[in-house]
């Protein structure tokens, strides 16, 4: 099993551990030759949410050589937070980065080799981070595979992270850190967020958000159900109606400190049964090719009901 | 004297460049004057650090601080051992420490040829196959000698020191623009000093080091744990005025911590760190007396000779608690070691070699290490003697390295040495009958 490559893009992986970091301590990392794919599940005890970011290899590595006796599949557990650690210090002033799989002390890690220029002499200092990993076995990782949603009520972009982030935030604090708080959106562009506390009932609504075509961006998968999938237009009535969702305050508070890593952020709305978030961290003008496979982060959350244990058997 | 409360009295009153002028000014300027004093009463038990800001408009701020005489530990650094020595800017030095994660515990500095400098951090805690992703990131820096304003280090010397120490350090030094670090060390295992000089303020730490172990980062590293203490100004030896202000100066002895790993023998570091700003030396006190702590006295009584009965583990080492350590009690099978090498710690200074004493020093370490504190039957010289004699006969500096090496001594056998216990037969006797 070896991997070795170049890093090009230092900031973008940092900002993918960085963010995924905060859902979770470990992750699992999926290197092939294509792509890489990091896969996080949320920490909290009552929530069933994943995020799953797929970045394109050619994204972040130059001329990734990778060999494995599984398809040229390496299979690892990552510690998010020195992964992250690991790349932050660096990622403002480096002058060449590479990455590879070693084994130090008997314990596997990913060595991560910088060099940067001195501010004094303008000569090259080299320093090496190896965080520590776990290889995992295919046949341990075999079952995983992304949860399938049914096809979603309703797509929405979400209004301004920063804004959400706040409000959000707030929320929090009114229902505590395992309250329950619901979200809704439509097809004519309108997203709510409703809390209903003990002692406060609040509710924000944004208009006017665009609600983009479902499946219109690449990398974004969904179960074909059974019920009709004609893509006519809606009618507006239709189009008014509601898909709600009920998610865990803390999650939903991790998925928007987790966005804002993004430039564009799509909110599935799977009427009464999960809520899907994709974030996308390049401007929407990128060519469609780039976007497929460019750093989305596909964050799950599950709705509290009936429907849960139907989500566990998909996974 | 807690370093916590007195750090409140000054805090944001110092404003480097003004930033926001006008803020700044209100801040800083709006103090007239000044005044520290001291208020010893030896006998209540209430001595009081008086801290008096003289504020525009006739207002005047005073901080009444509680502190309490104790016996300063300094770690005792011989510059003769120290014959390797680097400098570089501080500002360089923290941004390469910025890289290191916090959690691993050791620092190697190691001189790998002529021309870089290794610095890597390394853990000695094993870590089970259940949490290797808990292992700490493992950082290591290699810069080019150039880096250094001056670099004079034996080839293939390879000195560890413990990573949080010397960040905080060096993020201390960062903080001024350009001040220069120096480090002065000799082999691994003796002390490391770290200096700075900013506005009157000297800064000098000493770092305990240790030797990296051969089997590498997860392997047990050769031990070579000292605690060295000595009062760090002998009236008369310190250079006017400078001395005495560093003495009477909010020294806030930084750290002595015995290590926690109970994998790894016992690992103190022995930090001093003395602090003197100009503005101070213009309080013109005398040092205050010496006078023996029951902390200082602490170290000292020990049993000289295997006849000696000493009771283990009757009396909670005060050793151990005046170094604000967490020391584990020893284990009972150990209490009945043997001790053959008795007498290198002697009544007689001399008969204290050094290198008898470091070579005593890496057969101990294998185990945890625990001080008692056993008075009983002490035919020996007491510390609190000895250090009387040594401050009151001879005030020159000679008697500094013969009293250091006593207490070296001592500090170490009543660190490591458990005597076996004539009374614990007495008792078992007692029993038989």
């Amino acid at each position: 099993m070896k991997f070795r490559s170049d890093i090009h893009n230092i900031t973008l992986l940092s900002k993918v551990a960085g963010s995924l970091s905060v859902v979770g301590k470990i992750g699992w990392l999926q290197l092939t030759p294509s792509h890489l794919q990091l896969r996080v599940l949320s920490t909290s005890d009552n929530s069933q949410s994943q995020v799953w970011a797929t970045i394109s290899s050619s994204s972040i590595f130059t001329d990734p050589k990778i060999s494995s006796a599984h398809d040229n599949i390496i299979n690892l557990e990552v510690p998010l937070d020195t992964l992250h650690r690991s790349l932050k210090s660096a990622a403002s002033s480096y002058t060449s980065a590479s990455i590879k799989l070693t084994k130090k002390e008997g314990i596997p890690r990913l060595s991560v080799i910088i060099t940067t220029e001195t501010a004094a002499s303008m000569n090259h200092a080299k320093i090496v981070q190896d965080i520590p990993v776990r290889v995992l076995s295919p046949q341990s990782v075999a079952h995983l595979c992304k949860p399938l949603v049914p096809r979603p009520g309703c797509a929405v972009m979400l209004p301004p992270l920063n804004q959400l982030r706040g409000i959000t935030d707030r929320y929090v604090k009114m229902v505590g850190a395992n309250g329950r708080i619901v979200v809704e959106g439509n097809n004519n562009g309108v997203l709510k967020m409703k809390l209903d506390a003990e002692a406060v009932k609040v509710e924000s609504e944004w208009r006017g958000l665009i609600n983009p075509v479902v499946g219109e961006d690449g990398g974004m998968e969904w179960e074909d159900g059974e019920e009709d999938e004609e893509d006519e237009e809606l009618n507006t009535q239709e189009k008014e109606r509601f898909s709600k969702v009920m998610v865990d305050s803390r999650d939903w508070a991790k998925v928007v400190r987790v966005s804002a890593a993004g430039k564009r952020v799509i909110a599935w709305l799977c009427n009464n049964h999960s809520l899907v978030v994709y974030v996308f961290l390049d401007e929407e003008g990128d060519n469609q090719a780039t976007i497929k496979f460019h750093g989305g982060l596909i964050l799950r959350l599950n709705y509290y009901g009936d429907s849960v244990s139907g989500f566990e058997t998909r996974r | 004297m807690n370093v916590k409360a007195l750090l409140p009295v000054f805090r944001g009153r110092y404003v480097q460049e003004p930033i926001n002028k006008e803020r700044d000014e209100n801040m800083v300027g709006g103090i007239d004057k000044c005044e520290i004093v001291l208020q010893e009463k030896p006998n209540k038990g209430q001595c009081r650090l008086v801290v008096k800001l003289f504020c525009r408009q006739g207002i005047m701020k005073t901080f009444r601080l509680q502190y309490e005489e104790a016996d300063i530990i300094h770690a005792s650094f011989l510059k003769e051992w120290a014959v390797n020595k680097w400098a570089i800017r501080a500002g360089e030095l923290k941004k390469w420490m910025e890289h290191f994660g916090p959690k691993t515990e050791h620092l190697e500095i190691a001189a790998d040829d002529e021309e870089r400098v290794n610095f890597t951090s390394y853990t000695l805690k094993i870590i089970d196959g259940a949490h290797i992703l808990k292992t700490p990131l493992q950082t290591s820096i290699e810069l080019d000698l150039i880096e250094f304003n001056e670099f004079q280090v034996a080839t293939d010397t390879s000195i560890a020191v413990s990573v949080k120490d010397f960040k905080s350090i060096v993020t201390h030094a960062g903080t001024f623009e350009h001040v220069q670090i120096q480090a002065v060390y000799g082999e691994p295992g003796q002390p490391m000093q770290i200096t700075y000089d900013q506005n009157g303020m000297f800064c000098e730490f000493t770092l305990m080091t240790r030797k990296k172990g051969a089997a590498g980062p997860a392997g047990k590293a050769e031990p070579v744990a000292k605690i060295m203490s000595h009062r760090s100004v002998i009236p008369g030896s310190g250079t006017g005025s400078v001395a005495r202000t560093r003495e009477q100066s909010i020294a806030s002895r930084k750290s002595v911590t015995p290590a926690v790993p109970p994998t790894a023998s016992l690992q103190p570091v022995v930090a001093a760190r003395d602090t003197s700003r100009s503005e101070s030396a213009q309080i013109e006190m005398p040092p205050p007396p010496l006078r023996v702590t029951p902390f200082g006295g602490s170290v000292s009584a020990v049993p000289n000779s295997k006849d000696s009965p000493l009771i283990s583990g009757t009396r909670q080492s005060s050793f151990a608690t005046g170094i604000r350590g967490s020391l584990q009690p020893r284990q009972s099978q150990s209490l009945f070691i043997m001790d053959d090498d008795d007498d290198v710690f002697g009544p007689s200074p001399a008969g204290a070699g050094d290198e008898q004493f470091e070579a005593l020093l890496d057969d101990l370490d294998d185990e945890d290490v625990l001080g008692w504190d056993a008075s009983l039957g002490s035919e020996r010289v007491s510390f609190v003697e000895l250090q009387e004699r040594a401050v009151n006969a001879d005030k020159g500096k000679a008697v500094v390295p013969k009293e250091k090496e006593q207490r070296e001594g001592r500090a170490e056998e009543s660190g490591s040495y458990v005597e076996a216990t004539q009374r614990k037969n007495v008792v078992r006797g007692l029993f038989d009958d």
